[in-house]
């Protein structure tokens, strides 16, 4: 039963930690980048769902990488989008290369 | 002019692929490691280039995968075909033309994948042949395929591609009628032109398995799309260069070296493009940009970035070194004075010796009662010591970047999510684990008491 509950200790303090590390990320983001990728999902459902928009326009959106998915019960592909990797790794600050 | 050859009403979008030297390796069509690796073969004949290959590509852009292709029957694997073909001699072989085949998911690919691999494996084994029937036999194996994947794939786009990269694409067309009036109608509800979408998608193949990526992490697909084409032809192809200068200008912008550097790769490619365009009859450049000045820039900032980074990495490292070399320093000299303190005092603790030294004996005792205290608590306090310090998990694991991803979209209601969550947890886990903490908090006292 003590080595249970020191497994639970284990356990929780590093999911606070890991929850914590989220949070700290997320504060020290690029603001300037982080609105400006956050415009193109209009909402958390539509980002998971891999709605993110970019302009029909001819000049390419490079922020958002396209893609595309195959509805099986509808029987039609639909267009999906998302955030592209050095999108995402500007916001944190991360280098992809 | 290639243009003229391709009429615009049969190939309304036309693109680039890009080649810094401008003139595009056939030689290379169907070498693709990005997103997975094709299989393809390319082999020359005496009557021109055949090249037959396809790819395995993850369209989907969906967070969570697994979990909402699941909840939503929807699935992101498609295999894209590519069967193209050059009637000149290789060497001086300016074009080549075929289609793309597009296998929307992994049922209908798996009744036609073994024909077309089979096609490929009898293409490359008749390679070195020395057969006098060795090109027609090429030839027949190539035809059946291309005659199969046209009869089968779901979507098929023809396109023309030129030495120079410059690409011509048709309108997809779709086998099953009902597919592309529902594919359509969802996408003109969302605001999308799907044709041009799938033209687009089937041109993202065509560049993976054409050039290798060097100045942009391979899964940035959007800094070049396909445009629709003008009479005049010269339309798309400012949008081109715009688009290029675009990215150059993004890119500039975040300030780091690696991005500068990317920068100056993009600028490259853009004076290929320009230089191409610049040997077409009718090209005429409205737009005069500042190529050398823009050189000079962004070298200048990228070496002053590395000039920096050196400068505050060798002041760090220095600093660093010499800190270290004093802490071990010290914690070898603690750890000797310990170690010996610890040899000698050993043969004192005895129970004849107890009455002569009662302080070693109860630290003695304390340290068998609570061995396995210490030991645990001491593994629980390095865990989230390498936790809190290493945050590079956060962008690495797709679930976190997941996470990352929605998080931003509402970003001050997530920090306040995530900080609350913590403490959430925090006062839960030592709610439930008390039965540690106890066993914690009775090693600490005896400790305490064993100090004051």
């Amino acid at each position: 039963m003590l080595f249970l509950s020191y497994l639970i200790l284990a356990g929780g303090l590093l999911f606070s930690a890991a929850l914590l590390t989220l949070g700290l990320k997320l504060l020290r983001a690029d603001r300037m980048e982080g609105k400006k990728s956050a415009l193109r999902a209009p909402s958390v459902l539509d980002a998971i769902l891999g709605r993110s928009r970019m302009t029909e326009d001819w000049i390419p959106d490079g922020r958002v990488k396209g893609g595309m998915v195959y509805n099986h019960k509808e029987n039609r592909l639909e267009i999906s989008g998302r955030l592209s990797t050095d999108s995402l790794d500007r916001v944190f600050r991360q280098n992809t290369y | 002019m290639y243009s003229a050859k391709i009429p615009i009403d049969q190939f309304p979008y036309a693109g680039w692929v890009p080649s810094a030297n401008g003139r595009l390796s056939f030689r290379h069509i169907g070498e693709s490691k990005h997103p997975t690796e094709s299989i393809y073969a390319n082999i020359t004949t005496g009557n021109g280039r055949l090249v037959l290959a396809y790819q395995h590509r993850p369209l989907s852009d969906v967070l969570f995968q697994p979990i909402i292709h699941y909840l939503c029957s929807i699935s992101g694997r498609f295999w894209f075909v590519l069967a193209a073909r050059s009637d000149e001699e290789p060497s001086s072989a300016e074009e080549m033309q075929g289609f793309i085949g597009i296998y929307k998911s992994r049922d209908d690919w798996r009744a036609h994948e073994s024909i077309v691999r089979t096609a490929i494996l009898n293409a490359n084994s008749l390679r070195f042949s020395l057969d006098v029937e060795r090109d027609s036999e090429t030839d027949r194996i190539f035809s059946n395929a291309q005659s199969h994947v046209n009869q089968t794939a779901d979507i098929r786009i023809a396109f023309h591609i030129f030495r120079s990269g410059e690409v011509y694409f048709s309108e997809p067309k779709f086998r099953d009628s009902e597919l592309e009036f529902a594919s359509n109608n969802y996408a003109e509800a969302c605001g999308h032109n799907f044709p041009k979408w799938v033209a687009d998608q089937s041109y993202f193949f065509l560049r993976d398995i054409t050039h290798a990526h060097q100045h942009h992490v391979p899964s940035s697909d959007t800094i070049l799309i396909l445009q629709r084409r003008d009479e005049a032809d010269t339309n798309w192809r400012k949008r081109i260069i715009f688009s290029l200068y675009h990215q150059v200008i993004k890119a500039k912008r975040f300030g780091d070296a690696p991005s500068v550097y990317q920068s100056l790769g993009i600028q490259a490619y853009c004076l290929s493009f320009k230089a191409i365009c610049k040997s077409r009859p009718i090209w005429k450049e409205d737009h005069h940009f500042n190529d050398e000045a823009l050189k000079q820039s962004l070298e200048a900032k990228a070496q002053e970035g590395l000039a920096r980074l050196a400068e505050t990495a060798a002041t760090s490292s220095m600093k660093l070194a010499r800190a270290a070399n004093w802490r071990t320093f010290a914690l070898a000299l603690v750890a000797i004075a310990v170690a010996v303190l610890a040899m000698l005092i050993q043969p004192r603790i005895t129970d004849g010796e107890a009455a002569r030294f009662p302080q070693l004996h109860a630290w003695s005792d304390f340290a068998s009662e609570h061995f396995d205290t210490v030991v645990g608590a001491c593994l629980i306090v390095l865990a989230i010591v390498w936790t809190l310090t290493h945050t590079d998990w956060v962008i690495r694991l797709s679930f976190s970047r997941d996470l990352l991803e929605i998080s931003n979209i509402r970003r001050r209601r997530f920090i306040g999510l995530y900080f609350g969550l913590t403490i959430v947890v925090l006062l839960l886990t030592l709610w439930v684990s008390r039965l540690a903490l106890f066993d914690i908090a009775h090693a600490l006292n005896d400790f305490l008491h064993l100090v004051f």
